[in-house]
């Protein structure tokens, strides 16, 4: 089922055009990961379908029901949950009450329910059930975690909404390499509940690693969009930094 | 580290809001209420008197600290909806309501008249917002200064109650403080304990991480805001029904924005209880230079210094950070048995001796 469909999506940041004229989609239980060098528009396209930067054309479809003019808070409520780059976390609260700030109103739930996407069943106590180092750090404030420990909390955090479509933003940015292999590690349980993720990552072998697809952005435009069993490593490459590549749409 | 990456196959965990030591402060709230109740009827009416500005300065410190301390809202202007509480007593007096009656109604008045200044307000955001919050309460003190039938700019004294025996105004007044402090107390307490508390705090922290989580940052805003508004209101009306004259530049007055960010800071501004303790603090600071003059300001900034260079987070921030203390039940935790506390990190309470689950949350 197509969970995700962006049709002609341009995003403009002042004088700045930052996303020119994409169409992606994405399907349930799929996993995108969208690639490119430093200003190609991969977190301005996610900003722009979790609702956090407004669209100066085209238009976002989750499960087939237009929300492009829907507030970013209640894209959350219709299934959209986005892991910021950065995390922003809640400094002044716990790792548990950072997770509770994602927790549905009981009236979204019904919401939820009667919106039919498929979800992964994500509550509090599943996260930290799934996470036990959350649970174990539950008292301890966001800002006094180590980047690893943040980013699970942000995870977790985006989790408890319980989305049909995960978009994360550069979650291994400024991690050691043994804490990216553990929220790579963490994001395989999330995979296995059939949610669909749109994942922007300048690691080319990570995104091969564990998408499915690989979509390259250069210049605010898709450039490659193949499945990752044909995506040739070269290829996507010369694709991220723009070298030997026409622009595909 | 590979443990973090277990998938338990069904939920264990749960989270709770409850404690033995909640419950104890449960039982002593009421037994305090109980006792504060029989004042009237065993000391003499000062001792009332006293007390109901006592319990006004609680009110007060309560809700700004819902709006500073908890939504990040740091208003200088409540003293508008203050002085608008005291008035609208005076006025709602004069429509023949009772003095009493129209306290409540008096916080309900205010909480109306923040909804429109609301939407002009929140478009201002940090200093401006605070800025704009103090010309909001200039604006109410000239709006009332020139409506003669409350007396204008020299203001004017609350009659109705007049014909009533001094001493049983004073119980009355007394107790209508009571009433209204324990339900403002009551309601900030259930309002921060919802989910509505902490997705205030996160609003507080990162408004737009906020909404990337689905808090829709400006309807709680305004919640809070109205609410607290309202309760400002509600101090100045228990206020007013105590001192029985209102004068704008006195109801309206920036002293009571200072006294208000005095009480919540020395107590410890984001805590439930440090407000409370801020407000008996500076009460007895008043008592204690009772009849001394400016020697209260001194007396005040004496206290400001020592506190801030003692207790930087409050009294009650220091105890809650140092020794783990939470005597209001805000918190949540988890149960689950044989759950590993992290290094270093102290149990703030018995959580693990209850079962009680976070009710409200679905």
């Amino acid at each position: 089922m197509t969970l995700l469909r962006i049709e002609g999506l341009v995003v403009r940041h002042g004088l700045l055009t930052a996303v020119r004229e994409v169409d992606l989609t994405v399907a349930s239980g799929e996993v995108v990961a969208l690639v490119g060098a430093n200003g190609a528009g991969k977190s301005t396209l996610l900003h722009a379908v979790a609702g956090s930067l407004p669209v100066a054309r085209g238009r976002v479809l989750l499960g087939g029901t237009d929300v492009t003019a829907v507030p970013a808070h209640q894209r959350v409520r219709a299934g959209i949950s986005l892991v910021p780059e950065g995390r922003l976390l809640f400094p002044g609260l716990s790792v548990l009450e950072n997770l509770l700030v994602g927790v549905p109103a009981r009236s979204r739930r019904g919401a939820d329910e009667a919106s039919a996407l498929p979800r992964g069943g994500w509550d509090v106590e599943r996260v930290l059930d799934a996470f036990p180092l959350l649970a174990r750090l539950r008292d301890r404030p966001a800002g006094l975690l180590s980047g690893g420990e943040q980013q699970a909390t942000a995870i977790g955090r985006a989790l408890v909404a319980d989305p049909a479509l995960l978009l994360l933003d550069e979650v291994s940015l400024g991690l050691s390499p043994a804490a990216v292999d553990v929220v790579y590690a963490s994001l395989e349980a999330v995979l296995a509940g059939g949610v669909g993720v749109v994942l922007v990552e300048q690691d080319i072998e990570r995104a091969l690693r564990t998408a499915t697809r690989v979509v390259c952005l250069l210049e605010g435009r898709v450039t490659r969009d193949v499945a990752r069993e044909h995506a040739d490593r070269e290829e996507i490459t010369r694709a991220y930094f723009g070298t030997g590549t026409e622009v595909a749409s | 580290m590979t443990a973090v990456l277990e998938v338990g196959p069904a939920p264990t965990v749960q989270v709770v809001r409850w404690s033995r030591a909640a419950s104890a402060t449960v039982a002593g709230f009421v037994v305090l209420v109980a006792v504060a109740a029989a004042v009237p009827m065993l000391f003499v009416p000062l001792v009332g008197n006293r007390l109901t500005a006592l319990l006004a300065l609680v009110v007060l410190a309560v809700t700004w600290n819902a709006l500073a301390g908890y939504a990040g809202l740091v208003s200088v202007g409540q003293q508008g909806f203050f002085g608008l509480g005291a008035y609208a007593v005076l006025a709602l007096s004069d429509l023949g309501l009772n003095a009493y009656l129209s306290v409540p109604l008096a916080g309900v008045v205010c909480a109306l008249a923040a909804l429109p200044s609301s939407l002009l307000l929140f478009r201002l955001r940090a200093g401006q917002f605070a800025i704009g919050t103090w010309v909001l309460a200039e604006v109410f003190r000239l709006l009332v200064s020139r409506v003669p039938q409350l007396g204008a700019g020299t203001g004017r004294s609350l009659t109705s109650t007049t014909d009533v025996d001094p001493a049983l105004r004073q119980a009355f007044t007394y107790w209508t403080a009571l009433a209204m402090t324990v339900l403002v107390l009551v309601g900030a307490f259930l309002l921060l304990r919802s989910r509505v508390g902490i997705r205030l705090q996160a609003v507080r922290d990162d408004e737009n991480a906020a909404r990337s989580l689905g808090v829709g940052v400006t309807g709680e805003k305004r919640l809070v805001f109205v609410l607290g508004s309202g309760g400002a209101g509600v101090a100045g009306a228990i206020t007013l029904t105590n001192s029985l004259t209102a004068q704008p530049d006195n109801m309206f007055g920036v002293q009571w924005a200072a006294l208000m960010i005095f009480m919540v800071v020395i107590g410890g501004i984001g805590t439930f209880e440090g407000p409370i303790i801020g407000a008996v603090l500076l009460f007895a600071v008043q008592q204690l230079f009772d009849g001394f003059g400016n020697w209260y300001l001194v007396g005040l900034g004496v206290l400001a210094v020592v506190a801030t260079l003692a207790a930087p987070r409050g009294v009650w921030g220091e105890l809650a950070h140092r020794r783990g203390w939470t005597a209001a039940p805000l918190f949540h935790d988890v149960r689950w048995p044989a759950l590993p506390l992290a290094p270093g990190a102290a149990a703030r309470h018995d959580a693990a001796d209850t079962t009680v689950r976070e009710e409200g949350r679905r």
